[in-house]
């Protein structure tokens, strides 16, 4: 009897297995060459894996080499190249050969590799200092000095102007040849040596003309792995709205500032006490949320110290203040704001990103995680008198994010997944996710009337109306591939990489997977229509370099 | 309370750097120009304006009118130091030809910006060479008070 079940639990194992379908093939293109750096366009429709000595251009549909050169042949003047930035846009790739105050930054047809031109007048440019104009077809550069806009294809510099210095915090391009931007500190020994000075600018692109400067409040923070910029801006209304640490208002005609709601506080203090012994580098985000704006009214929160926060509401034309709510008793992080109707919902506490790097002896790991912040509730205001309504504590051991649909409150403890009436904060349903059998959920996403649930070990999706599970496919321990916090690609396309670069591609409509097994080590990136997954895998002496692009259906 | 003096203290913040910014938008003129030609004098070696430099002006209570004037005057006759280096920059690096270009000037005649309106498209890395070294030209006996701006055309024909 013993041995029957033996039998049948290795024959049911091997169906498992056999259940999950390998992703296939589209084509695989060797590469003569390791590389470090890779990117794609799916408008241009090509690709490039490059080394810091040779560099290869590939088509993404059929995967034909384009081209492939060293760097040493495309311009005698390029040894070792650092650092590659693509203007897909454009075509052209620059790269940067950096010798301490001697930097040459190359432009270089991305169709057919030859040299467009090389310079050494922008000393100390990464991909930050870079803003391109596609209606000039030209892009500005920003140094410690000065701002020059330059054509792409021929290097022509067009105008150069001293008025505004350092990295390009954010910008917004309008039709009318005016680009607005806010200058950031590079690094903090750097600005406070050359007298670093916030700066928020209007400049006419076609010629320098700076219309109008002003100063700005307060420090424009990078993430510290993925650099992203945490720092809005929007030209609305004839006003310039700049997100950061709250809002500042300014006239877009005269740079004239209107009004301004801004906190002092960093957001990563508030939660230091997660910071890991030994690390090097270390930044929480998502920690406070975004401003929201509907209508003529924004919401935004205060935090007048690490425990003392509000909800504030003011009238955007005029700044006034029409409420703040009663203290945020305790909250150390306030992740999500969400309006709908007359109801403010709160997200107190839950899941903040945390991003941080230790180097020991032995060596230097980077990481990006999710992590619970307490204390963790859901809070309703009255939009038009700031009075709380109500408050759940069901979430008190978990709380990934939430969201608001037809009259409901859609939320996530991590264990169980609820519904909760918006007006009273009644429970409507608390559905366990036990069945689900995903590990704990870290993320939900609204999905026709679905809810999907990213796990720590896979997705499973369920109904919104009354919670039920409709499928659900466990994988490994594994972090979605996002970009701009896109999860699903076209029609229903969500990715998940393991840290083995182990790839399962979902259809969240199904919830069906197909998988890759690559290389540790490789990239991957999903089609914009989410088709395909492009994964390139760097070689080494006893293994080639490929190019594999895969079908995700 | 505390906020009520925090925000107070913002708003008389922002008063007083909008009033300050206002009040150099007034005296420039913002966007507002008139164009004006101009004859210069030539020199042996560099013919500055020959095509008729362009002057703007702004309608601000600043009367810039005679810092332009002295500035036109200093390109026309490359007497000074920094323009006389120009001059033997552009010799040594067979820079020539004509070219029209657009100068932003403040303080004690420093260089803000630079705008290579025509001229030299037939050879960009001269082109640019040559604006690299007008960004650091500096005139001399020039002085515009804090926060104003002046801007002329000018011709030069090197």
């Amino acid at each position: 009897m013993k041995k029957i079940a033996i039998i049948l639990i290795a024959l049911f194992a091997f169906l498992g297995t056999q259940a999950q379908e390998e992703m296939r093939q589209e084509f695989t293109k060797e590469i003569d060459h390791s590389f470090d750096y890779t990117a794609k366009s799916d408008n241009q429709g090509y690709c490039y894996a490059s080394s810091d000595k040779e560099i290869t251009v590939l088509d993404t549909k059929t995967g034909a080499i384009k081209w492939n050169k060293k760097f040493s042949e495309i311009s005698n003047e390029l040894r070792k190249v650092d650092e590659i930035i693509p203007l897909w846009e454009s075509n052209v790739i620059f790269v940067f050969d950096r010798k301490m105050g001697k930097d040459k930054m190359a432009c270089i047809d991305a169709l057919t590799g030859s040299l467009l031109w090389i310079s050494s007048n922008y000393q100390d440019v990464e991909e930050d200092n870079i803003i391109y104009v596609s209606e000039l077809n030209a892009f500005a550069v920003s140094t410690k000095e000065s701002l020059t806009m330059v054509k792409a294809r021929t290097g022509e510099e067009l105008w150069q102007t001293s008025k505004f210095k350092g990295i390009v915090g954010y910008y917004v391009y309008l039709p009318d040849g005016t680009i607005t931007m806010i200058n950031m500190k590079s690094t903090l020994l750097g600005s406070l040596f050359s007298g670093f000075k916030n700066q928020i600018v209007k400049i006419n692109t076609k010629n320098g003309d700076v219309i109008w400067d002003q100063v700005y409040r307060g420090v424009v923070e990078k993430k510290v792995l993925t650099h992203e910029r945490l720092v809005k801006m929007e030209i609305k209304d004839n006003n310039v709205f700049l997100y950061m640490n709250g809002i500042q208002v300014f006239d877009f005609s005269t740079g004239k500032p209107l009004w301004a709601a801004v906190y002092d506080q960093t957001p990563s203090d508030v939660v230091k006490n997660k910071k890991p012994a030994g690390a090097r580098k270390f930044g929480a985000y998502g920690v406070v949320a975004e401003p929201v704006v509907v209508g003529d009214y924004i919401y935004v929160l205060d935090l007048v110290n690490k425990r003392n926060q509000y909800l504030k509401k003011y009238a955007l034309k005029t700044g006034k203040m029409i409420w703040q709510s009663a203290e945020i008793k305790d909250a150390r992080a306030i992740p999500g704001i969400y309006v709908m109707g007359d109801k403010v919902v709160l997200q107190v506490g839950g899941q903040v990103e945390l991003q941080y790097q230790v180097v020991t002896k032995d060596a230097t790991t980077s990481t990006i995680e999710m992590e619970n912040v307490k204390p963790m509730n859901v809070q309703c205001f009255n939009a038009i008198t700031g009075e709380q309504l109500w408050e759940s504590e069901k979430m008190k051991k978990g709380l990934t994010n939430l969201f608001l649909t037809q009259g409901n409150v859609i939320v996530c403890s991590g264990k169980a997944f609820y519904s909760m009436d918006l007006t009273t904060g009644k429970e409507n349903y608390e559905m366990p996710l036990k069945e689900d059998n995903i590990g704990e959920a870290d993320l939900i996403i609204p999905y026709k009337d679905q809810a999907v649930i990213i796990g720590e070990k896979g997705v499973s999706t369920r109904k919104i109306s009354d919670g039920s599970l409709t499928a659900s496919s466990k994988f490994r321990r594994s972090t979605p591939i996002t970009y701009n916090n896109q999860y699903i690609y076209g029609e229903s396309t969500l990715a998940l990489a393991t840290p083995k670069s182990d790839y399962a591609v979902y259809d969240v409509s199904t919830c069906k997977y197909k998988s890759f097994d690559a290389h540790k080590g490789a990239s991957a990136y999903l089609s914009d229509d989410g088709l395909s997954l492009y994964v390139f895998e760097s070689g080494s002496l006893t293994r080639k370099s490929k190019f594999t692009k895969l079908s995700a259906k | 309370m505390k906020d009520l003096i925090r925000y107070s203290l913002l708003i008389i913040a922002f008063y007083f750097t909008s009033e300050q910014h206002l009040h150099a938008q007034e005296k420039t003129g913002g966007e507002r120009v008139t164009i004006k030609e101009e004859k210069p004098t030539n020199s042996s070696s560099y013919r500055g304006g020959s095509s008729g430099p362009l002057k703007e002006t702004t309608s601000s209570s600043f009367n810039n009118e005679e810092v332009i004037k002295e500035i036109k005057a200093q390109l026309a006759t490359m007497a000074t130091k920094p323009l006389m280096e120009l001059i033997e920059f552009c010799k040594k690096n067979t820079i020539q030809g004509e070219f029209v270009i657009d100068l932003t000037i403040e303080g004690k005649g420093k260089v803000l910006t630079v705008f290579m309106v025509s001229g030299g498209e037939d050879n960009i890395p001269k082109k640019n060479l040559l604006k690299n070294k007008l960004v650091e030209l500096q005139f001399e006996n020039i002085k515009i008070p804090k926060k104003e701006r002046v801007k002329l055309r000018y011709t030069l024909n090197f």
